[in-house]
């Protein structure tokens, strides 16, 4: 398989706009070679309470020769899968089915979740974490039958999100409807981090109250070597191995010939994604696409 | 001895920033207005936000009210008579997320329309019933776990006349599916016969009815199945949710006649302020006049 073979996705802040402006942005990326669009999580808490925008909006990306071809599902400490609120945990399900059914209405097969970050809650037990994110995807892996979507697990820099937990929740349920998302920068934080002090890494494992070592640090060779059996999508983005930056390949420290190497040997791998922050980082659609163009020659330059 | 209903206020505040819904919520509370509706704006703002309900819930209780009803999201889409049979599955996951959300705000009715037939007149009306059926009997064991009760809601088409209604309760004769009745609805259904254009007009016609099947007993014969109502005025015509005497509604048979409903919880005022230019201060006064 070769990387360009692969639909090619760009994650846009669509409901930090008007109208008005969402139809530029749509003229600008087409005018740039786009064909994709991220499904995103604000979106999608968007489109799960209006109906109509749910169906106005893939019409209105088809004027300009745009579709989606991956999603994400919203994520933050009450939509998480680990989510700690008891009370809330059946209308989380409900919340997700619609996810699902909605990435369907809209041609998405593949959405990325978050196990959801043990920092926040030092009082709760690791593997609690661990278990309620587990019943979650239980409740959910049904409905992603029916919907014809696989949801992919992403690795962060957090201890609930590490190749082994990821490994160990995949083959737990040993599912064709459950997969991994490569995240390129967070395994970058993962293994560059090591080298400074206070990174993004440190903060989310140092948060724990009952964490007193050094993160997990692994190496992006091992991680891809183990995480490529069940890679379904990707997120590609850049940083410095200190902050999660999600700036434009090339900016940062990612190894991108290596990581382009690694995504073509991915047997389950569907769709890339860039996850690049436009916005965030001040960045043009026309340097955002340049920049995944160069990455994606990398690996041709280094052979 | 007189039933004594707690009278809960339909008050559209929710999209303004936090300091005017806590002043708005102030003004309610110090013109001794006790609960407040969870409206459909408030349901879908915590769809897309769950952390929502948690700051809903403290400023209503901050201000000394609570949440006593409900009313789920509506629309031609979102029905129950909904003809979007690709978004079958989703619509039905959306009015157990309704009722979830219910359940999470600690209130116990949500009122939910059955739809409008008017607005996909190329379907026949059985068509429109054989859905409505359909969805009621997928949520409603939902609703019964969440202890919820839904509440169908008559309007001024022939998906929701009175003899509609009881015909769905029959279907469904579960403890968790009541009605609410709507004076301002049954006024249209009433007094829209003296107007030549009404919204009653309009929506039997588009199914081919030259006439509506005015009705003036559309009070007592609901009566028997009422949870909920939602009281507001208007002359007949058009729905303009106004405060009772703006418009024809006969306030002096309602109030006599909707207490002894033998299952009634409690008065929904679904004056709409903001739409009518309402002071609270009024509008608190008026309903204890008429229902106090």
């Amino acid at each position: 398989m070769q990387i360009n073979d692969l639909p090619l996705s760009y994650i846009f802040d669509f409901c930090e706009v008007d109208e008005a402006l969402r139809k530029a942005y749509f003229a600008e990326f087409a005018a740039n070679g786009v064909k994709h669009l991220v499904l995103s999580s604000p979106l999608l808490m968007q489109l799960i309470a209006d109906r109509n925008l749910m169906r106005a909006l893939p019409q209105e990306m088809a004027q300009f020769g745009l579709s989606f071809a991956d999603g994400h599902f919203p994520y933050n400490e009450h939509w998480n899968f680990n989510c700690v609120f008891e009370r809330e945990r059946k209308s989380l399900v409900l919340r997700h089915k619609m996810n699902l059914n909605i990435a369907a209405l809209l041609g998405v097969k593949t959405m990325t979740f978050h196990v959801g970050n043990d920092c926040f809650y030092p009082d709760i037990p690791f593997r609690k974490h661990i278990d309620r994110a587990c019943q979650i995807i239980d409740s959910l892996l049904d409905e992603a039958g029916k919907c014809g979507v696989i949801m992919c697990v992403e690795n962060i820099f957090a201890r609930t999100a590490t190749t082994d937990i990821l490994l160990e929740i995949v083959q737990k349920f040993d599912s064709p409807h459950l997969g991994l998302c490569y995240d390129s920068g967070h395994a970058n934080l993962m293994d560059k981090g090591r080298f400074y002090e206070d990174t993004d890494g440190h903060r989310l494992f140092h948060g724990v109250g009952n964490w007193g070592g050094e993160p997990v640090w692994e190496d992006t060779l091992q991680r891809q070597e183990r995480m490529r059996p069940y890679v379904v999508n990707c997120h590609l983005h850049d940083n410095n191995g200190i902050r999660d930056q999600h700036t434009k390949p090339g900016s940062g420290s990612v190894d991108w010939g290596g990581t382009v190497r690694f995504l073509e040997s991915c047997p389950r791998l569907q769709v890339l994604q860039s996850e690049v922050h436009m916005c965030l980082n001040s960045l043009s659609v026309k340097e955002t696409v340049s920049a995944f163009k160069w990455a994606f020659q990398q690996q041709q330059g280094e052979q | 001895m007189k039933k004594v209903l707690p009278i809960t206020y339909y008050l559209d505040y929710s999209f303004y920033p936090e300091r005017v819904r806590k002043s708005y919520l102030r003004e309610a509370a110090v013109n001794g207005m006790k609960h407040v509706v969870l409206n459909e704006r408030m349901v879908g703002q915590i769809m897309r936000d769950p952390a929502f309900a948690e700051v809903l819930q403290q400023e209503v209780a901050g201000a000394g009210l609570s949440f006593l009803d409900s009313h789920a999201p509506f629309g031609p889409a979102i029905d129950m008579n909904s003809p979007f049979e690709d978004e079958h599955r989703l619509l039905v996951l959306r009015h157990k997320l309704h009722l979830n959300i219910a359940r999470l705000m600690d209130v116990d009715t949500m009122t939910i329309h059955v739809g409008n037939d008017y607005r996909f007149p190329e379907f026949p009306l059985e068509k429109h019933v054989e859905r409505i059926f359909r969805m009621l009997d997928a949520i409603l064991p939902e609703a019964e776990a969440c202890k919820v009760t839904v509440c169908i809601e008559n309007i001024w088409l022939q998906t929701n006349t009175p003899e509609m209604l009881i015909r769905f309760k029959e279907k469904f004769p579960s403890e968790y599916l009541g009605f609410c009745f709507d004076s301002g609805h049954a006024n249209i259904m009433n007094n829209g016969r003296h107007h030549s254009g009404s919204r009653a007009h309009d929506g039997w016609q588009a199914m081919g009815k030259a006439m509506p099947d005015w009705d003036d007993r559309i009070l007592e014969k609901m009566l028997p199945y009422i949870v909920t109502c939602h009281l507001h005025d208007n002359m007949g015509a058009q729905d303009e949710h106004n405060l009772p005497g703006r418009g024809n509604v006969n306030w002096d048979h309602i109030s006599k006649v909707l207490p002894s409903a033998p299952n009634i919880k409690l008065l929904q005022s679904e004056v709409i302020p903001l739409r009518n230019s309402v002071a609270l201060k009024e509008l608190s006064e008026k309903f204890n006049l008429i229902f106090g």
